[in-house]
Order: structure tokens, then sequence, then C-alpha cells
């Protein structure tokens, strides 16, 4: 009797244990990524005069919303093996939107490169499409246009205090000017949650630079096909960078 | 001994397991040191108000802890028409946000019941819900906190909580109502400005001839749809500021009003910025045509002269908005395009919302 008290007791306890213990998992590894913005290689200083296009023309910036889209890592083939985000909007109103942290997001590997859309491709611009995301009032686009979102509204002064700009990208009437771009980054994750810091750099700059000289002034650009075009493939060109920052445990 | 195993035994399951009871938050029975959900939560049943909101808007913004009660809208609504939290019981929320006027005042300021003027126009309430920031100057981040400050303040209703809670627990019928919309048997200021959030989160406008138009019920007439290509174009440039159905961003502009020093500092006040002094909420164009006076301070009687601010320019000040990229020259719009633009504005009149 009093072995059958004790195999019982033992049971117990051993069930116990089992029903309220966790198991023990692999912790997957977290990704973020920090927007970076510059001017000529110098950070913006926002509400400043300081920067100059290739032309010769002093500008400022007050504000700079944008959508990035579609960010994943690939192999080295371009397959996407993870995808991190279908849409973030970085908005200078608010400097927290420079960080998009993706928990526990990549599992045990490498990847190649990391790929992003800047602005939206023509099958997700669509309006109300994102009726209740953080960018649907700001970066709305209106249908006389195409319809859908703005890409990007970088907006200041140019030449002196009291002259205007509004550099707005996106689809125009059907057209996709969106801007897939594809980086190395040789990310190797290991499974054991860590972070990997990614910066995404942005050069204002070079909007206005290469391969199209763009000339800055007070019209409206939204609905001017051929600046769409030049600023797409200046932003194509050299207006991103990428790097891998760190790895924190 | 055999006693001695099953004590023993009784206590290891007791410290292993986790303690079973109600975990719902919401229940008059939580229990929070239960863990496990155990099916025995019992609640104060309220009737869910339900709302037909346009698939073209967002999703409506409540909070977890303020869902929309039948009876707490109808008590919402009742507070709201209740000289009641004035100091002294003659002057109510709807008097100064006149259903008639779309709830905005068509007065420049409003009059506290000490009979002193505010500084900047009575706002219009419409679609409440969405906003993310309120009263010109976003000073009060949800309808709640803002509900909080006209009781109090000096030039408005010039009472003090205190006051409110005292006056509203010694009458029955309130007592009643706060009882059947949030279980409670003693009112408190929370449960005041709860229930005329719930009431103001009603207030949504989404029947105007525009709305129609939407839904594909109507066509506008030819001056209608001429400025509504003006208005969504960067001709008249008015969608950035007023932008998808609900006609605001949400954010702060300077529009070009005021050189400086300014005399209203409006956001810049609240964040402490100078980046954002003389910057103002953008507000809804929906029902425009019944919100007279327009601007912050009510400077403007009609809707002709907001026109022609825009169409001059505006004038500089430090912080004015980059997307009055036309200052000192204008829009330059002409006589028929202003025409057209105030068609199509007028488009956004829901004349059912005067009239509920």
């Amino acid at each position: 009797m009093k072995n059958l008290l004790k195999i019982f007791l033992i049971l117990s306890i051993i069930s116990s244990i089992m029903y309220c213990s966790e198991p023990e998992e692999l912790i997957q590894d977290n990704i973020q990524i920090h927007f970076n913005h510059i001017a000529n290689e110098n950070p913006i200083i926002f509400n400043s005069l300081i920067n100059t296009t290739s032309s010769g023309q002093n500008y400022s910036v007050i504000n700079l919303f944008y959508i990035i889209s579609d960010i994943s890592l690939t192999d080295e083939e371009g397959n996407v093996l993870e995808n991190i985000a279908e849409t973030h909007f970085v908005t200078s109103s608010d400097t927290n939107s420079y960080k998009l942290f993706i928990p526990e997001k990549i599992t045990k590997g490498n990847y190649a490169n990391i790929e992003f859309v800047f602005g939206l491709n023509s099958i997700k611009n669509i309006s109300n499409q994102f009726l209740n995301d953080n960018f649907h009032l700001q970066m709305f686009w209106p249908e006389f246009m195409g319809g859908g979102y703005h890409y990007m509204k970088l907006e200041g002064k140019y030449n002196n205090d009291s002259n205007f700009y509004a550099t707005h990208t996106g689809g125009l009437n059907g057209t996709d000017y969106s801007i897939r771009k594809s980086f190395p980054l040789n990310l190797n994750s290991c499974e054991n949650g860590k972070t990997h810091n990614i910066q995404i750099t942005m050069d204002i700059n070079n909007w206005y630079n290469n391969p199209n000289e763009i000339i800055i002034t007070s019209d409206g650009i939204m609905n001017n096909e051929l600046l769409q075009q030049q600023l797409m493939e200046n932003g194509f060109e050299d207006v991103f960078k990428v790097s891998l920052i760190n790895v924190e445990e | 001994m055999i006693r001695k195993i099953i004590t023993l035994l009784i206590l290891i399951s007791t410290i292993s397991c986790k303690k079973e009871g109600c975990t719902d938050i919401n229940a008059l029975n939580y229990n929070p040191k239960a863990e496990i959900n155990n099916g025995t939560c019992e609640y104060h049943i309220t009737t869910p108000y339900l709302i037909d909101i346009p698939d073209y808007f967002p999703d409506l913004i409540i909070p977890k802890d303020n869902p929309l009660t039948v009876e707490g809208v109808a008590l919402g609504e009742k507070l709201f028409n209740d000289p009641i939290l004035s100091a002294d019981n003659t002057l109510a929320c709807i008097n100064c946000h006149q259903v008639i006027n779309s709830f905005s005042d068509s007065r420049q300021y409003s009059i506290g019941i000490d009979g002193i003027p505010g500084f900047r126009n009575a706002s219009a309430l419409i679609n409440l819900g969405w906003n993310t920031s309120f009263n010109w100057d976003g000073s009060a981040t949800t309808l709640e906190d803002q509900a909080f400050e006209p009781i109090r303040n000096k030039i408005e209703m010039h009472n003090t909580w205190d006051n409110v809670e005292n006056t509203l627990n010694q009458d029955q019928e309130y007592l009643n109502l706060f009882k059947s919309a949030f279980n409670i048997d003693y009112i408190d200021s929370l449960h005041v400005v709860k229930a005329i959030s719930q009431f103001e989160r009603t207030l949504i406008s989404s029947n105007s001839k525009y709305d129609k138009f939407l839904r594909g019920e109507i066509n506008l007439t030819p001056s209608e749809y001429n400025g509504y290509a003006i208005f969504n174009s960067e001709i008249g440039d008015c969608f950035h500021c007023h932008s998808t159905n609900l006609f605001t961003d949400n954010l702060f502009h300077n529009n070009g009003l005021d050189t400086e020093p300014f005399s209203d500092l409006g956001y810049g006040l609240i964040t402490g910025s100078n980046s954002d002094l003389g910057k103002f909420r953008t507000p809804t164009l929906r029902n425009i045509e019944y919100t007279s006076p327009y601007m912050h301070d009510g400077r403007f009687q009609t809707l002709e002269e907001v026109i022609e601010h825009y169409n001059t320019g505006g004038v500089y000040s430090s912080t004015i908005d980059p997307l009055m990229k036309k200052l000192g020259t204008g829009l330059n719009l002409t006589n028929q395009q202003k025409l057209d633009l105030i068609a199509f504005l007028k488009t956004l009149s829901d004349v059912g919302y005067i009239e509920e």
C-alpha cells in the first residue's frame, strides 16, 4: 500500500510539472530597419536652406513622408524567403516611424538580399485599399489623377524663405512609377533571438540630380508625367543605400 | 501517513496548477488572481449600439473601455442637451454646438455663462469618431479628454467637476440612467465624459449629395463636377489637407492667415515647439455650408471669403505650410472656377444631419 502511494505521489509530481512548464523553443531572430535621411552625404537638418542640388539650387526640407512596401529578404536568385512588411509609413512628424521593428521574423538561414518597393506597386496602389493604415489620410492621391496614394511627399523652401516646393510622387493615371530596389545584405540568421539592424538610407539630394537634373519650382508636379518619370529614374539610380549596421544579442 | 500524503498532493496541485475563475476584466465577478477562465463570468447587460458606416470610411475609433451602447448614447445625448452641467444651469453643450449649424455656432465666438466670449469659433461636431485630436489646437487626444474641458472652463460652463458630480448624484433619473448604462451607483466625471463621447461618436454625416454620387445614386451637375476636379487637383489644391472622404488629414497647418507675432499660437502652445506656432487642426469640410463662420477664429463669414483667401495666396510667416506654395501669387482661379468650387463644397451638405 505504501509503495502504491509512493508511486502515485511521484506520478502526480511529474504530471503537474509537465502540465505547468513550457517546452523550450528556439527563438527566431528579429529585424529592425532604420530609415536614415541624408542630403549630399550629410544628415538632413530640417527647416534649413542649406542643401544644394547639382543645378545649384538651395533648398530646405520641412516635411518628408513616404511609403515603403513589400520589404522582403531573398536568396541570391531573388526568391523571396521572408516577407518582412507589407507597408511602412515614414513621416518626419513622428521620428518613431524611422524605426521598423519586426519581432521574431526570420528563421535560421542565409539571406542574400533585401528588397523593397518605394511607394506602392499598381496592384496595391488603389484608392481606399489601406483605409485603416496610418498613411491613408496623409498620403491620399485623388481619383482625378488615378487614385491610390502618394509614394512620397517631400516639401520645403527653395532659393529663399518665401518660395515653396512640393515634390509629390505617385502613380499617375494608371502608370506605375513605384521603384523596386534590391540590395545585397548577406544576413546570417542563427535563430537565437538576435536583432539584425538594417539601415535604409535615402539621399534626398539625389532625387534632383542624377540621371535627370530637376529644377525645383513651386508648380505642382503630381499631374506631370515627365517629372514623375524622371523622379522615378533618379530614385532608381542612387537615392537609396542599404547597409547591415550590426547584430544585437 | 496517508493523510499526510493526501495533504501533500493537494498542496502540490494547488501550487503547480493555474487558478481558475473569471478572467474578463469587464465582468462583474472579474478575478484578477485567476489565470484560466472557467466560464463563470457574469456581465452587466447593455445593448450594443450599431452604426452603419460607409465602406469608404475607415473603421470608427472606439476606445475598448467605452464601447457604444444604446443606453450610453441615450444618456450622452441627454447630458449634451442638459444645462445641468453648467454652474448656473443655463448653458448646455447644444447651445454652442447647434444642430442647425451642424453642431457648430453661427456666432464668431460662443458666449459663456458669465457673458464672456471665447476666442475661437466653436468647432462643428461631425464624424468625430475618426479624429485623432480635438479642438482647434489639438489640446485633447481623445473625445473623452475633450469633454472634460468645457465644463470646467471659466469662460464656458464655469463649473467644477465636484459640483457636477454632486448635482447629478442628487438626481434620481440620472442615477438610474448611469446605473443602466455603466452599472455604477455613484456618478463620477469619468462616466459623464464617457457618455457624452459615446453620443458624439454617433454624430456621423455620410448621406450628402456627394455620398450619393459616390454610391452611384445620382450625378453631380457640370458645375459641381468641375468644382470636384478643381478641389482634387493642384489647381485648387484643397485635397492635400482636406483629404479622403473624411475631408481632413487630421493634421495641423498654418494656412497663411496671419503674420507674426501670432495673436493665437494654436498648436504651438500645446506642443511647445516654435515650428508649430500658428498652426491649427484641419477641420472636415462636410456640412461646410452650415458651419459659417470659418477658420479657427471665425474671421470669414462666407465660403466666397474663404476661397478668396486661398486665391490670393495668404501671407508669409515662418511656419506657413509649404503646401501654400502659391504664396504671393495665389491660385488665380477664374470667377467660374470659384463658383464651381463652391458648388462642389455644397454637395457635402447633409440635410438629414441637421434635421435629426
